[in-house]
């Protein structure tokens, strides 16, 4: 034998928590299926750079919440199931079930930080190469910033939350393409409903309660573009909701006593402040879709 | 007299319709204790409840002077105790050293200096320090075994817990696990459970037979060994008035039965011939070990 054993001190609160989330969160950098999202989202984000005719706020964004966002979900639904086989030693260490899984929550930040350089790269883009006024449809320069940092940010953010959530309560073999068959059913039938009206709150309130839209489509050889409906910043804090809600949904799962019934308090919260800002975001905003002309013109956009 | 750094008063435990453990009383202090029955006797059930997996249904258990009555108890107790389960799996992709070091963050160990000289530490002590970096996927049962083994023993736990640990291990490892938990039970409390009697007989100084949830014996190995004294021996062929017979290696049948016959050659027990004088075992299921 080489060396004396030894014990660890007892640590200070949250400190396993920082350990085991910088564990997890390389586990999620290294992880091949992260990675070739990454990858490939890099090609249509080089390429939209510096194209005036990229759908600067459309479907660009469809990018990072797909190949980052969607396949980080899988990624995180994988790296949550991943330790279920050892889950009889785990069961008997000093470390919650409630740390781990925070611990993989906090990993999330790896992906969230991909959607931050997205969205980095987007905006000096913008600022580099300025597109012409009216291909921001009627949208205003903090409801950009709100439209951008949703489709990427928060769509790199929350899926994987929700994967962590859904890798810790699914039982079922074939979650993760249960998973993604949901979120993206989810996310057309909303987008489908909104693509054939002008507006309204039905139509709205349907398109806002997913995780992913779009505010701005561009018709064909973008001769117009269509402002959609709704507030872009009260559908941020909507995600956010969101996000909130799958974080605690995940950790629950195993939570008792004292701290079950704090994360419950702290999801209803979520509760509150998600429905409120989703209410607003389909109150707000846009009442009708707008169609914007090249010369800045602005007209109804036509009946569907 | 020593504390017992394992209580248990009246233990059960039930799934379903089925008692898998039915007033369990054990006082266990620090040194190794052997935990032998046949299988469904609900061996693996009483060392859940004593690494704090499984919570009994009634009864008192004191571990370290904790009971388990509270999280923070099952904290303080998972921080002195080493575990390992009778099955475990382990995460897709990873190595030994990976994974043991997965083991360690979760059993509190911060600085990654001292974590990863640990974990250096018992992968040695389980020989498996030149296949650390191997995918745990592509290493044999008995190296797997290890592995598993390898996290138990992480920070020398006070309370040491181990199902069948010599499982699918080969003669030298066998051995050389030995010198490992007898080393570690000198400050430490150890409960394995096994099938292996010779194990039991080389390392243990107590012994507790399990049948149907109930402690059947509970004391000394050799204690259990002197009771089979004179009733074990060897003959040209099965005696019908043994409990088991089987014939050895050597063409002649061993006996174990209630008494040997006068003329009988009469042959020092063994562990096993104890254990099965312990179960009752008849003829009928005697084994028959090919020459
Ligand atoms: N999770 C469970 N659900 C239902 N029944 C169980 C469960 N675990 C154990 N049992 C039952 O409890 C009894 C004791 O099982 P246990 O695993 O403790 O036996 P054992 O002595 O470890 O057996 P073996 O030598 O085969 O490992 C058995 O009848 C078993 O079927
Ligand atoms: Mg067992």
């Amino acid at each position: 034998m080489t060396a004396v054993a030894t014990r660890p001190r007892v640590p200070a609160p949250g400190s396993t928590l920082r350990v085991l989330a910088g564990v997890e969160a390389r586990r999620f950098a290294r992880h091949p299926l992260f990675l070739a999202g990454v990858a490939t989202c890099v090609i249509p984000t080089v390429t939209a750079a510096n194209d005036a005719n990229s759908d600067v706020l459309g479907g660009d964004g469809f990018f990072p919440a797909l190949l980052v966002g969607v396949v980080s979900m899988v990624v995180a639904y994988q790296l949550t199931r991943s330790t279920r086989r050892s889950a009889e030693a785990l069961h008997a260490v000093p470390t919650a079930a409630t740390t781990r899984t925070g611990a993989l929550c906090l990993a999330c930040v790896v992906p969230a930080a991909a959607g931050v350089l997205w969205l980095a790269v987007k905006l000096i883009a913008i600022h580099r190469w300025p597109p012409q006024p009216w291909m921001f449809g009627t949208f205003g320069l903090g409801d950009r910033f709100a439209i951008l940092a949703g489709e990427s940010v928060l769509a790199c953010l929350g899926a994987p939350l929700l994967g962590v959530a859904a890798g810790r309560w699914l039982r079922i073999r074939g979650g993760a393409v249960l998973l993604v068959a949901g979120v993206t059913g989810w996310v057309t039938a909303g987008f489908a409903v909104a693509l054939n009206s002008t507006g309204g709150l039905l139509a709205t309130g349907l398109r806002l309660s997913t995780p992913f839209t779009v505010f701005l489509t561009s018709g064909k050889g973008y001769r117009s573009l269509d402002s959609w409906t709704g507030s872009p910043w009260w559908y941020l804090l909507w995600l956010v909701a969101l996000c909130g809600l799958a974080t605690i949904a995940a950790l629950l799962h195993g939570a008792t006593g004292g701290t079950r019934t704090r994360l419950l308090r702290v999801g209803a919260l979520f509760v509150i402040v998600g429905l409120l800002a989703y209410g607003l975001a389909v109150t707000g905003g846009l009442r009708r879709t707008v169609t914007v002309h090249p010369d800045g013109t602005r007209t109804a956009a036509a009946a569907r | 007299m020593i504390r017992p750094t394992v209580e248990l008063i009246g233990v059960g435990k039930r799934f379903g319709g089925t008692a898998a453990l039915d007033g369990v009383d054990l006082a266990l202090t620090p040194g190794i204790t052997g935990l032998l029955g046949p299988n469904g006797a609900g061996k693996t059930t009483l060392l859940r409840i004593l690494a704090t997996v499984l919570a009994a249904d009634e009864g008192v258990v004191r571990l370290l002077d904790h009971d388990l009555a509270t999280p923070q108890d099952r904290t303080a107790v998972r921080r002195r105790l080493g575990y390992l389960p009778q099955e475990l799996g382990f995460p897709r992709g990873f190595s030994a050293f990976r994974f043991v070091d997965y083991m360690a963050v979760l059993k509190e160990w911060g600085s990654a200096p001292a974590r990863h000289a640990e974990v250096r530490r018992v992968l040695e002590q389980v020989d498996l320090a030149t296949l650390a970096t191997k995918r745990i996927s592509t290493l044999s049962g008995g190296q797997r075994r290890r592995v598993a083994l390898a996290q138990a023993l992480l920070g020398a736990p006070d309370l040491l817990v181990l199902d069948e640990p010599t499982t699918g291990l080969d003669p030298e490892q066998r051995v050389a696990l030995r010198r490992v938990l007898a080393e570690t039970a000198r400050a430490a409390t150890l409960v394995l459970a096994t099938h292996q009697t010779e194990d039991v007989a080389a390392l243990c100084d107590r012994v507790i037979v399990l049948s149907g949830g109930h402690v059947q014996f509970d004391g000394r190995v050799a204690q259990l060994v002197a009771a089979a004294t004179g009733r074990v021996w060897l003959a040209d062929a099965p005696d019908p008035a043994a409990q088991a017979s089987w014939r050895t290696g050597s063409g002649r049948y061993r006996n174990v039965g209630k008494a040997a016959p006068s003329a009988a050659e009469v042959v020092d027990p063994t562990l096993e011939d104890a254990y099965l004088l312990l179960r009752g075992a008849t003829t009928s299921d005697s084994i028959e070990v090919p020459a």
